[in-house]
């Protein structure tokens, strides 16, 4: 009988080598799942109708690089003004006076409940509702008062609707941050004589930010997309560019594919950002240190083709 | 004789309609280390974060240093401070949590000289160097660089130590400041506390560690049910106590 404890010829324990439990069921799976994408693949490249000759005219026009610009520009202004905005509905939110939080709750009420698409026509058609606009004080008299048609421009109807809608989301996502946090930071930050701002600032947010990243990285890549709807208020988007050069050549699906390449460009550099992100403010949340995103997503890879191994990747990348 | 550097005169607290302080008049005078013994619920914790302000009394007076805590007085009416106010007095006042409560995004360093900084204006070189030596007196120098999750109970309970001292606070406060850790890991908390209490330190500490409170307590107070059974010194409190109730809790944790 042999001794329980094996050891290597520098007498240290051996690893464990034992035959794998055969799994026939994940052969057929991986099987089916190959001839899928066998079959997609075949039809992408076959199928004449793609034109893929004509995406790679369109690729990098003009007019396509012009409405990607503007894309980006929207999803850039309108994230920005809903993550500030956000934060703030989200203090108002916690604030013990019930004006103050109560108000913060009607705005998230309303801006959640109707369709972003309403409120950008909302906002496009809105000289029909206050002509004038004025700046001043308040029932008192106003020092400038342009007209609504001038002011509210195409662009910047489709940035005030994005960015007051996403506000909103974005304040829900910062309270879940601000409350995750333990209340004993806070009493840490205020026993050292921090005062209640500067323990928000200083203390809550920077932890909050762990909780608040992952879903804001969401909404942003959710933003770009949703950007596309501003072509019904004729802002020259992405979409709105293919659109109106295939209403002209009627080469619909090509230009479609165009924008969508675009579309997983912009979505995929994003994904980056929210990785380096993650990883400052998660800073001193784990004993080991994270390398480069390349290299765990190698690492990944690796894992699962290595004999023996399970199917899963053993990397953090399998979320 | 001094002034007493906390004086609490029939402190009320109620959370809602339950009363946790029943009315507490003890004193604590400068220098003097005291220790808050009793069941849980008893409110020590609670009378300890009244102290700084932490949790507001509802009746009574109570006061730091000759000065009300949370109030000024202006002729028989009480006003209450503005919040920077009270912020400037809480930075007097140290405090240690039962569960750390270290800042887990920063270092052990950024721990130490985040209030200083941020607080009190100090330049960031002036508030590294204290805190350097802050961390080396609790017998930590070589580990300014680790977040809080890489070090262990006792090792980030020392840190947070360091973090109160390095606020030059006149007064103390420990809310069961061992009662978190591995019993081998309570030695080193109490080595610091004991080390402070021979420098001088005023401290009020809440606490289960019988010989802690024999050994290095200038006066033991034990609590029950919101007010205060027996005060004296540990002498008395600790090894003949007059009160059955204060016999009662010593002979299940001694």
């Amino acid at each position: 009988m042999p001794s329980a404890e094996v050891t290597d010829s520098e007498g240290r324990p051996e690893d464990i080598r034992a035959v794998p439990v055969r799994r026939p069921g994940r052969w057929v799976a991986a099987a089916i799942v190959l001839v899928v994408a066998v079959a997609v693949v075949r039809s992408i490249v076959t199928n004449p109708h793609f034109e893929w000759s004509v995406v790679g005219n369109y690729l990098f026009d003009e007019r396509v690089l012009e409405g990607l610009r503007v894309t980006i520009e929207l999803t850039v202004i309108a994230m920005a003004i809903g993550i500030v905005l956000g934060m703030l509905l989200a203090v108002m939110r916690l604030s013990p006076n019930p004006l103050v939080s109560g108000g913060s709750w009607l705005y998230i009420w309303f801006f959640r409940g109707t369709p972003v698409l309403v409120q950008l026509l909302f906002w496009y058609n809105i000289a029909a509702l206050y002509p004038k606009i004025a700046l001043g004080i308040p029932f008192g008299p106003a020092f400038v008062h342009p007209n609504a048609n001038t002011l509210i421009t195409p662009f910047a109807a489709a940035i005030l609707g994005l960015g007051l809608n996403e506000g909103a989301y974005m304040a829900e996502i910062t309270r879940a941050g601000i409350i995750s946090v333990p209340e004993g930071q806070a009493d840490a930050a205020r026993s050292l004589g921090m005062t209640r701002l500067q323990t928000m600032r200083r203390i809550v947010l920077p932890q909050a930010m762990r909780v608040i990243i992952p879903p804001t990285g969401n909404e942003t890549i959710s933003m770009l997309k949703t950007t596309s709807l501003v072509s019904v208020i004729a802002v020259a988007d992405l979409l709105y560019a293919v659109q109106n050069i295939y209403s002209t050549n009627f080469k619909t699906i090509p230009l479609l594919i165009v924008a969508s390449i675009w579309y997983i460009v912009c979505t995929s550099v994003l994904y980056v950002g929210q990785y380096y992100l993650e990883r400052y403010y998660g800073r001193g949340s784990s004993r080991d240190e994270q390398g480069p995103l390349a290299g765990r997503v190698l690492r990944g890879v690796l894992s699962f083709t290595r004999p023996g191994a399970s199917f899963r990747p053993s990397g953090g990348e399998h979320r | 004789m001094s002034e007493p550097m906390v004086k609490a005169e029939g402190v009320h607290k109620r959370f809602g309609r339950l009363e946790v302080l029943k009315g507490i008049t003890l004193q604590v005078m400068p220098g003097e280390v005291m220790c808050l013994l009793g069941p849980s619920g008893s409110g020590k914790s609670t009378f300890l974060r009244c102290i700084n302000h932490l949790e507001k009394i509802n009746s009574g007076r109570l006061s730091v240093d000759g000065e009300l805590v949370g109030y000024r007085q202006v002729g028989d009416r009480l006003h209450e401070l503005r919040e920077s106010e009270v912020a400037r007095k809480r930075a007097e006042i140290g405090m240690v949590f039962q569960n750390f409560n270290l800042f887990p995004n920063m270092t052990a360093l950024d721990n130490v000289t985040c209030a200083p900084i941020r607080v009190k204006g100090t330049s960031r070189d002036a508030a590294a160097a204290r805190a350097r030596e802050e961390l080396a007196r609790v017998g930590l120098p070589d580990k300014l660089d680790c977040y809080p999750a890489q070090l262990s109970g006792g090792q980030q309970q020392r840190v947070a130590i360091a973090r109160a001292l390095a606020m030059d606070p006149k007064l103390m406060l420990f809310d069961e400041p061992t009662s978190a850790l591995d019993p081998e890991l309570v030695g080193e908390v109490l080595q610091a506390m004991k080390r402070l209490a021979t420098e001088g330190m005023t401290m009020v500490v809440v606490t289960h560690e019988m010989g802690f409170a024999r050994e290095v307590a200038d006066s033991v107070v034990f609590m029950d049910a919101g007010l205060v059974v027996e005060a004296g010194s540990p002498a008395e409190v600790l090894a003949n106590p007059r009160e059955e109730r204060t016999r009662a809790f010593l002979s299940k944790v001694l």
